[in-house]
């Protein structure tokens, strides 16, 4: 057996202080504005209609904004506590209730639109602004996971870039008309994906323990 | 319970008992070193337990601890004193063993392990080492025929390179008996070269 003795007085001898991290949820409540704020600059860049509030489906545009920053919210948690060692993320009951409700609203706007299949190329504006939103926001998720880092990168970073994409959807839906066809949200979804799989890419190495 | 049956297995003597490992800990993240060195000292055995469960090569093994030893240090202000420690350290040791048996495996993937072709890779250095061999073998064998007095002579001047002086200091011979055997040795050696070569 190997005596780690030398190696063990090198570590603590050069042991300084350090600032215990602070509970995922409050992390991420902190870094959420922060996200947003990125993100809704950059979309200034871009033409943006905002949503019609006095119509009688105002309610249906609140309630997909709050459920996406909800999401959006709760995905940047479990990615802040997949991070710490021995800690996982599980699928609350709350949590699955409002995928399911933000799918079904999604679902619903698919069903009044005027043309529920859209044509090809339709909603590439809103592939656009997603990811255009969404690109800052992947730099602040990776910035705030370097403080814990991960013994997991892919596993914590699928779960930021799922937030940077909810969020992103949450900012979208203040310009979006809340009638959308399924080709609208097959882009949200593509932009989504995409915004994922830019975040692993880039965070990989960046926050690998 | 079998984290707390192996730890105290494992535990030497005189090491922090587990229920102070936290307490220790949140020590250590304040920058106590004394505290820190004795948590790491009780949980070396404990983390080397847990890799070897997924480790079997000893090495290798040991090179891991010692991966989980710094990973502990880069990431101790992750850990949260009011829960137990054990399942922190678990995550890394966890982590960093999975690491070490996918690199294994890589480097495994890259080695080629074939007698064949082993034999038949030329390795331009074999050839002067069996030609170095070959030479010694004659020169064993020339030397053979010669008296030991002369052998010696030969061994002394020829091959070690010694002055007559000290050669002679060597044998306890005089300089003069040393020539003596050293040219009716090469006078020996040449005729049974002729003889062999023609």
């Amino acid at each position: 057996m190997v005596d780690h003795d030398t190696l063990i007085d090198t570590l603590c001898d050069e042991a300084a202080p350090v600032r215990r991290v602070a509970p995922a949820w409050r992390r991420a409540l902190g870094w959420t504005p922060v996200a947003l704020g990125v993100g809704w600059l950059m979309t200034q860049l871009l033409h943006r209609a905002s949503t019609d509030w006095t119509g009688p489906l105002a309610g249906v545009a609140a309630a997909n904004i709050l459920l996406s920053l909800g999401l959006g919210i709760a995905a940047l948690t479990a990615a802040l506590s997949v991070s710490v060692p021995g800690r996982v993320a599980r699928a609350s009951g709350w949590f699955v209730a409002c995928l399911a409700m933000w799918l079904g609203l999604a679902v619903y706007s698919i069903g009044i639109a005027r043309h529920p299949v859209g044509q090809l190329g339709h909603g590439s504006y809103c592939f656009t602004f997603v990811l255009v939103a969404g690109a800052p926001m992947i730099a602040v998720t990776v910035l705030a996971l370097r403080r814990t880092r991960s013994l997991h990168p892919v596993r914590s970073l699928t779960f930021a870039g799922a937030g940077a994409a909810f969020l992103s959807f949450g900012l979208l839906a203040f310009c979006h008309p809340i009638a959308m066809s399924a080709m609208d949200f097959a882009g949200h979804l593509a932009a989504g994906i995409l915004l994922g799989a830019l975040t692993i890419a880039i965070g990989r190495k960046a926050i690998a323990a | 319970m079998n984290d707390t049956l192996s730890s105290e297995k494992v535990a030497p003597e005189n090491a922090a008992p587990q229920d102070a490992w936290p307490a220790l800990m949140r020590r250590a993240q304040d920058g106590d070193q004394r505290a820190y060195r004795l948590v790491l000292r009780a949980l070396v055995p404990v983390v080397r337990v847990r890799v070897r469960r997924r480790i079997f090569d000893d090495a290798l093994a040991e090179d891991v601890v010692q991966d989980v030893l710094m990973t502990l240090h880069r990431l101790r202000h992750t850990y949260d004193p009011a829960l137990p420690l054990l399942p922190w350290v678990s995550a890394i040791v966890s982590a960093r063993a999975v690491d070490a048996l996918r690199r294994q495996g890589r480097s495994r993937g890259r080695e080629i392990n074939r007698d064949e072709t082993l034999s038949s890779t030329v390795d331009p250095g074999a050839a002067a080492a069996f030609d170095a061999i070959g030479a010694e073998r004659e020169l064993a064998g020339m030397l053979n025929i010669l008296p030991d007095r002369q052998r010696q002579m030969i061994e002394l001047v020829k091959l070690q390179e010694m002055t007559l002086d000290a050669a002679a200091q060597e044998s306890r011979l005089s300089v003069s008996a040393v020539k003596s055997l050293l040219h009716r040795a090469i006078t020996r050696l040449r005729e049974h070269g002729k003889q062999t070569h023609g």
